[in-house]
């Protein structure tokens, strides 16, 4: 019998456009792809594409009917697969309670050899979800890359850039990656690219078909919860100028002194 | 009857508005053609929306285009890059793929989808406008060939064309004529220098000369002799199919109209909230509203292969009066903004006011129209 | 009752061998918590160990110091089996981590493997005897600062990013305890082995904005090339730093390890100048610090200038052609 040709699944994070573009328009969707996910998107359909890479290119996307229009833009750029994980018992859900959700979706999808978020998204979640995925799955590996050169059987190939070098590594498999790289312009999709990818269906992912428990998503589920919102910056005493840009300087040059005299300080 | 937009096709609107804000609206080069630009349209999919998928294309149906070609108004800037494009894909790329041979189709609406070749079309003449008919340019048959005399005038695209879709007389009395696909590469074929027109400037318009062109008699589209029919055609498509980015654009002007009447203030408040200004706004709306039913009508009824002679002329005409109308209020809206250059309103009115011309100007529509009814009550 | 145990704040220090700055903040910020709440804080220390490093934990205000020197290169999942053993023999209430790359990893894993609440890069901690702990943070969508509890769970977590918290020394008068441990070279953690490495060049060195004491930063209003080449200039005269918002580094006027606010890094200079910056509540994150601040800008409603000290609503062009 012919080995399945095993998943590659990437999380993507719906947020919200107007954080992205500050000129969305009103024709625009509400949600976009995360930047880092997008460019990570990219990087494993350009692998798919050169040809030699054999790996089945499944995005999931969790958030209600909104996100879909995410899923069907990633299969329109050449994902193969498109899972939406929405329930109406999982919102409110913090990391801990997505990323049991999420296991639960990647155990049921099967066949899973690399998972790929990307390692924090534009609205504030600090990439929390990748380690607790990976620690919740039991994957060997969780590593960090900027980019994904090849994708093998057994390991992956990719590389990896901080301030201060750019590594090639290669990771065994089964792995979960944290995507590095972003990119904020928006990709524009062919016509053609756009009637390919509605023939792809997406499958819907609840929490009657993972067979998730309620009790551990969703509000119940969570551990953290917002108890209240504030504009929350200490109004200072201010001094406001206008018009006399000879004083304004000087004010500078006065308070830019200051700073020289005293020594850099300690702690103190 | 269904009024709502597809998932599919709001993909395709989303997609267009990225696509024309990314690529097409430079503001160094809203009154001009840039091949790139055209070739980055060609390679996004645009021309062959409703050609089949044998040439390339996607076999959409009439109303995703009217929903489409609406969108690429709203979203680019450059009507006259949406004009060269009009003329490539309704006049001359569709009529040889609605009416021409297999032959002729094979030869040239591949090429056409992918944006190689670049279509206009010829009826035109100097003294032959409205009364087409009357035109001078000849074909006579010599074996196997056509020879083509004469000239055309005012070709849309002429200078950058390479396909010239050309009416001929074929016969005097009575007289009678046939469409002929005519390349550039024919000997015999010249056009002459850009003409310059008061808007429109990002499509190049020329005169087209024939002097003894052999045109191969597989060239020709649909019959001998039979070429009115296919005029009636081509008009028909270019009525509603040009016209439909009009709506689009109407419908940007109206949304930067709405944010200037909510930003700018006069008197303490703003001038949004005064009648004059809001009726103008609101004139605006019920025109996008009133010309957007009978676009989707006309594209309706030409899924259905029907023929819609008379509501194009209605559209034509309507649109093109509220196309005008929605730009010099905005101008006045705007006021000594609106006159200037940088806020660009001017050169969309510039660009407007050709609309009530080309395709047949507006009072031959109307001429047109009242034959219809008339004919309707006995 | 477990209620009369004595309760503890954890603070997991990360990987190096030396304490730092980054440490002795969130130790100090735990201790001034411990003083109201009557927590312990006990400290996990896994670098080098010697008399001025104690005393180093000791005057910010460690109560417990838990260290061993691992080896060198302990990864990932063997540090997490090091947290999650002390976790479960000091049962603490709190456990902060440092905000860097490795620290925001051991704390994911941590709250997953607890299924702990866990809140990220904090801006702010406090603790009331009703509600226990409670935790601040920036909530990027909504532009506003969320006020988060944990819930369902005994143990909180929370990472702190370099910078958000001040340091001062205390007198010491008490006594440290000390209990050590050792971390042996584990080779059955081979969950995290690289097979292959090749380094392959050096980029730019780091900028450590942390260093100075004058920050220039550099918004979309300034972000002319006139207007850049004359900040870098008067940053060069008076040796200040310069950064940039969001907008200017996605632009690629400036380097992205430039860039300040939510997205890049937190500061707390002593004098701020804001060129031209508008001030996203993205970016006033990131400054909120800062002792005093000055903003530029040609729009008077720009929401920097309800933070500054000094608001000056002028053209950044016709200042610095003055400076």
């Amino acid at each position: 019998m012919e080995k399945k040709i095993e998943r590659i699944v990437l999380c993507i994070k719906p947020v919200k456009t107007d954080l992205l573009f500050q000129n969305s328009n009103a024709d625009g969707e509400a949600f976009s792809m995360n930047p880092y996910e997008l460019k990570a998107l990219e990087n494993l359909i350009k692998l798919k594409r050169n040809g030699e890479e054999r790996f089945c290119l499944t995005c999931i996307c969790m958030g209600d009917k909104k996100a879909k229009s995410i899923l069907r833009r990633a299969l329109s750029m050449g994902a193969d697969e498109g899972i939406l994980i929405s329930d109406s018992i999982f919102a409110g859900s913090d990391t801990v309670a997505t990323t049991y959700i999420l296991q639960k979706a990647v155990e049921k999808l099967g066949n899973v050899k690399m998972i790929v978020c990307g390692v924090k998204t534009i609205d504030g979640e600090t990439g929390q979800v990748p380690l607790g995925l990976c620690e919740r799955l039991g994957f060997p590996f969780l590593v960090n890359g900027n980019e994904i050169l090849k994708v093998k059987d057994t390991s992956v190939i990719y590389k990896y850039r901080n301030e201060k070098e750019t590594k090639i590594m290669e990771s065994k498999l089964p792995a979960v990656m944290k995507y590095r790289d972003f990119k904020m312009d928006l990709p524009i999709i062919s016509l053609a690219a756009i009637k390919k990818g509605k023939k792809k269906e997406i499958l819907l992912f609840d929490s009657k078909n993972m067979e998730i428990d309620p009790k551990r998503c969703g509000i119940k589920g969570s551990k953290t919860k917002v108890i209240e919102i504030k504009n929350k910056y200490n109004k200072k005493e201010k001094r406001k100028l206008e018009g006399n840009i000879q004083e304004m300087v000087e004010i500078i040059i006065n308070l830019l002194g200051e700073g020289e005299e005293k020594k850099e300080g300690d702690f103190g | 009857m269904d009024f709502s937009y597809s998932q599919e096709q709001k993909e395709y609107r989303k997609e267009i508005i990225n696509f024309a804000k990314e690529n097409l609206n430079d503001e160094n080069c809203l009154e001009q053609y840039e091949p790139k630009m055209w070739e980055k349209t060609a390679d996004f999919g645009l021309f062959g929306l409703t050609i089949g998928e044998e040439y390339g294309g996607l076999g959409e149906s009439y109303q995703t285009a009217a929903y489409v070609y609406e969108s690429l108004g709203y979203a680019c800037k450059n009507n006259g890059f949406i004009f060269v494009i009009n003329n490539h894909v309704w006049v001359s790329q569709n009529i040889i793929y609605l009416y021409g041979s297999k032959e002729l189709k094979d030869k040239y609406i591949e090429n056409m989808v992918a944006g190689k070749k670049i279509g206009a079309i010829g009826i035109t003449e100097a003294n032959a406008g409205s009364d087409a008919l009357s035109m001078g340019t000849t074909a006579k048959k010599e074996g196997d060939h056509y020879i083509l005399n004469g000239s055309k005038m005012f070709i849309s695209n002429g200078p950058i064309a390479d396909i010239f879709l050309v009416f001929a007389v074929t016969k005097e009395s009575p007289k009678k004529i046939t469409a002929f696909v005519v390349e550039r590469e024919f000997e015999g074929v010249k056009t002459g220098t850009n003409i310059e027109k008061m808007g429109l400037h990002a499509c190049p318009t020329s005169e087209l000369f024939l002097h003894n062109v052999h045109v191969p008699k597989e060239n020709i589209v649909g019959r001998v002799d039979c070429g009115s029919t296919i005029l009636m055609q081509a008009l028909e498509w270019e009525r509603c199919y040009e016209f439909a980015p009009h709506v689009g654009v109407m419908q940007r002007i109206m949304e930067e109209c709405i944010k200037h009447g909510k930003t700018r203030q006069q008197f303490g408040k703003p001038i949004g909230d005064y009648q004059s200004i809001s009726h103008k706004i609101a004139n605006m709306k019920t025109a996008i509203e009133m010309s957007r039913l009978m676009l989707y009508k006309i594209a309706w009824l030409k899924d259905r292969n029907r023929t819609a002679y008379t509501e194009a002329s209605i559209f034509k005409t309507y649109v093109s009066e509220k196309y005008i109308k929605t730009c010099q209020d905005a101008v006045q809206i705007f006021g000594a903004y609106g006159y200037t250059k940088e806020y660009g309103l001017e050169r969309e009115l510039r660009d407007a006011l050709a609309s009530s011309i080309y395709s047949g100007t507006n009072e031959m529509q109307k001429n047109t129209i009242y034959e219809m009814v008339k004919m309707m009550v006995i | 009752m477990d209620d009369n145990r004595i309760k503890e704040i954890l603070v997991v220090c990360d990987r190096s061998t030396e304490i730092n700055r980054h440490m002795m903040e969130i130790i100090y910020k735990a201790k001034t918590i411990a003083m109201e709440s009557g927590h312990l804080v006990s400290v996990l220390y896994t670098g080098n160990k010697n008399k001025d490093i104690v005393k180093g934990f000791s005057q910010c205000g460690a109560d417990i110091l838990i260290s061993g020197t691992s080896p060198n290169k302990i990864g990932m999942w063997q540090f997490s089996d090091l947290v999650t053993r002390w976790i479960k023999k000091r049962k603490p209430q709190l456990v902060l981590f440092q905000s860097t790359e490795f620290g925001k990893d051991i704390a994911a894993i941590i709250s997953a493997r607890f299924e702990a609440g866990l809140t990220a890069d904090c801006m702010d901690i406090f603790y009331d005897i009703t509600n226990g702990f409670r935790f601040m943070r920036a909530a990027i969508c909504d532009s506003v600062i969320a006020q988060i509890h944990c819930i369902n769970c005994t143990m909180n977590i929370g990472t702190v990013k370099e910078g958000v918290f001040e340091i001062c020394k205390l007198d010491r008068t008490w006594k440290m305890e000390m209990i050590p441990f050792s971390v042996e070279e584990d080779n059955t953690y081979e969950r995290e082995t690289c097979l292959h490495m090749s380094k392959e060049e050096q980029i730019k060195k780091e900028i450590n904005m942390k260093e100075y004491s004058t920050v220039f930063c550099i918004g979309r209003g300034a972000s002319s090339p006139e207007c850049v080449e004359g900040i870098f200039a008067l940053a060069k005269k008076y040796n200040a730093c310069v950064v940039g918002t969001r907008p200017v580094i996605e632009e690629g006027i400036i380097e992205k390890e430039r860039q300040v606010g939510q997205s890049g890094k937190s500061i707390s200079p002593k004098l701020y100048i804001g060129f031209g910056v508008f001030g996203a509540s993205q970016h006033l994150v990131g400054i909120r610090n800062a002792k005093k601040i000055i903003a530029i800008n040609h729009d008077p409603k720009a929401p920097i200038f309800d933070y500054a000290d000094y608001s000056m609503v002028a053209d950044v062009k016709d200042i610095l052609d003055k400076l």
